[in-house]
């Protein structure tokens, strides 16, 4: 018996070792990001126009990727083995960002996407709109010091209503006070202006927020997991098709990327090569991407991606703004291109 | 003659010392496996429908070894006629299996599709 003992503690100790080498490739977390195809979502799930819209033959759709921030080592050597996968070193700069202000982040630059989706499609439609530009924490750091938050709508600083002015004026080591708008309530917050890297930073990002105060055609957006602004391009196209006089998507399966402003124009975005994977793998016919006419804009990315994907029956359209994909449907429509 | 229950046959020093030895055995050979499914879910969560099954198996069979583990180590105490513990094996052994699978059936579609 204690031979058998001592037989099965060593068999143990042997097995132990491969044993944690597993364990620990799979719980021990690298500074990388995986950026993994996504899937395509249906502009009509989420946001819901209070207007009578006809139904869409093949619904116009935003693209999603994945992605998979501090990944374990196993998940890190698993995903090479993926052309589809892409694997980035997290820099300095993004260590000090949480998984949660990421995702909350996401989420501001999502809603402010819909927000300048809708105004960019009524303007181009003549309709009536109202809104006014206001300051939102976009991003908090991990050092910030302050009771401020993600998604708080800045409405002064230290009293003064011009909000970069009034963070100017904050002295190093001293704090600001803020008021905000903090989902319908006024609240008074303060952050620390801080000297950090021989710079003082408050370790907040702000971006433009579109409050809309009046519109013709009311417009519900829901919530989803899924964040970031570079739907507004195809936001933009559903909102426009839903409440133009006829169905301009022709039957095509159209999805694509690319942030938008209200005046129409389209910035270039992120992932692009998983983009197009999803793309293909979704059976999109048309997918447009943001051209700014550079080497290695969002554009040139798209076509090397798909030449890496020869059986793919994918129209990869390059587009510097809303009009230009809106005349390119129209085309195909057989249309008169009316700009 | 009606069979007796757990409690009646064995103490309840012997009943947590068997689940304590159950759920360090079972989880042992269980982990592994559940650490491979959710590194799978978070990498393809693209296919959650097949990976989140994949995790629930795999939760399932956790649960099936502790079972095992548990009643194996109770025997070791002893054995009692009308006490037939491979019954209860089997028997604890499905209504968790049934409940995990529900639970997380509802989860994978009812609930989680509602937020991608």
């Amino acid at each position: 018996m204690k031979k058998m003992f001592k037989k099965a503690r060593i068999f143990m100790i042997v097995l132990a070792i491969p044993y944690l080498f597993v364990m620990f490739l799979m719980v021990y977390r690298v500074d990388y990001r995986i950026s993994t195809p996504g899937d395509l979502t249906d502009i009509g799930r989420y946001i819901e126009l209070e207007a009578d819209t006809y139904a869409q033959e093949n619904p116009i759709s935003s693209i999603y990727v994945m992605s998979v921030p501090r990944p374990t080592f196993f998940q890190l050597i698993v995903s090479t083995l993926s052309p589809s996968h892409t694997q980035t070193m997290i820099s300095p700069q993004q260590r000090e960002i949480s998984d949660s202000a990421n995702f909350r982040s996401g989420q501001v630059a999502r809603n402010t996407s819909i927000d300048a989706s809708f105004i960019a499609s009524l303007e181009a439609l003549d309709m009536e709109i109202e809104y006014e530009r206001q300051q939102i924490v976009r991003l908090i750091y991990n050092y910030t010091v302050g009771d401020i938050e993600i998604g708080d709508i800045v409405l002064s600083v230290n009293g003064n209503t011009n909000i970069q002015e009034g963070l100017n004026e904050v002295e190093c080591e001293e704090e600001a006070t803020l008021e905000v708008d903090r989902d319908g309530e006024i609240k008074t917050v303060t952050v620390l202006r801080q000297e950090r890297d021989g710079q003082c930073v408050f370790g907040i990002s702000l971006s433009t927020y579109y409050n809309i105060t009046h519109a013709e055609i009311p417009l519900e957006a829901r919530t989803s997991l899924v964040g970031g602004p570079s739907g507004g391009l195809m936001q933009t196209l559903y909102i426009y098709n839903a409440l133009s006089e006829f169905d301009f998507t022709s039957g095509l399966k159209i999805t694509g990327t690319g942030t938008i402003n209200i005046d129409g124009s389209i910035g270039s975005v992120g992932s692009i090569r998983e983009k197009v994977f999803t793309a293909h793998n979704k059976n999109a016919d048309v997918f447009f991407v943001p051209k700014s006419g550079s080497s290695n804009d969002n554009y040139s990315v798209a076509i090397n991606a798909l030449e890496e994907i020869p059986s793919s029956s994918l129209e990869i359209v390059g587009v510097s703004d809303f009009v230009d994909a809106l005349n390119w449907l129209m085309a195909y429509h057989g249309e008169d291109v009316d700009e | 003659m009606n069979n007796p229950k757990i409690s009646e046959v064995y103490t309840l020093k012997e009943r947590l010392l068997s689940f304590l030895s159950g759920v360090i055995l079972g989880s042992l050979i269980g982990f592994p496996f559940i650490a491979l499914a959710i590194n799978l879910l978070i990498l393809y969560i693209y296919y959650y429908y097949v990976v989140t099954f994949f995790l629930l198996f795999t939760l399932i069979a956790w649960v099936i070894l502790i079972d095992v583990f548990y009643y194996n180590t109770l025997m070791n105490y002893k054995l009692h006629p009308g006490f037939n513990i491979k019954d209860c094996v089997l028997k604890h052994s499905l209504i968790t299996s049934a409940l995990i699978l529900l639970l997380g059936g509802i989860l994978i579609i009812f609930i989680i599709p509602n937020y991608i």
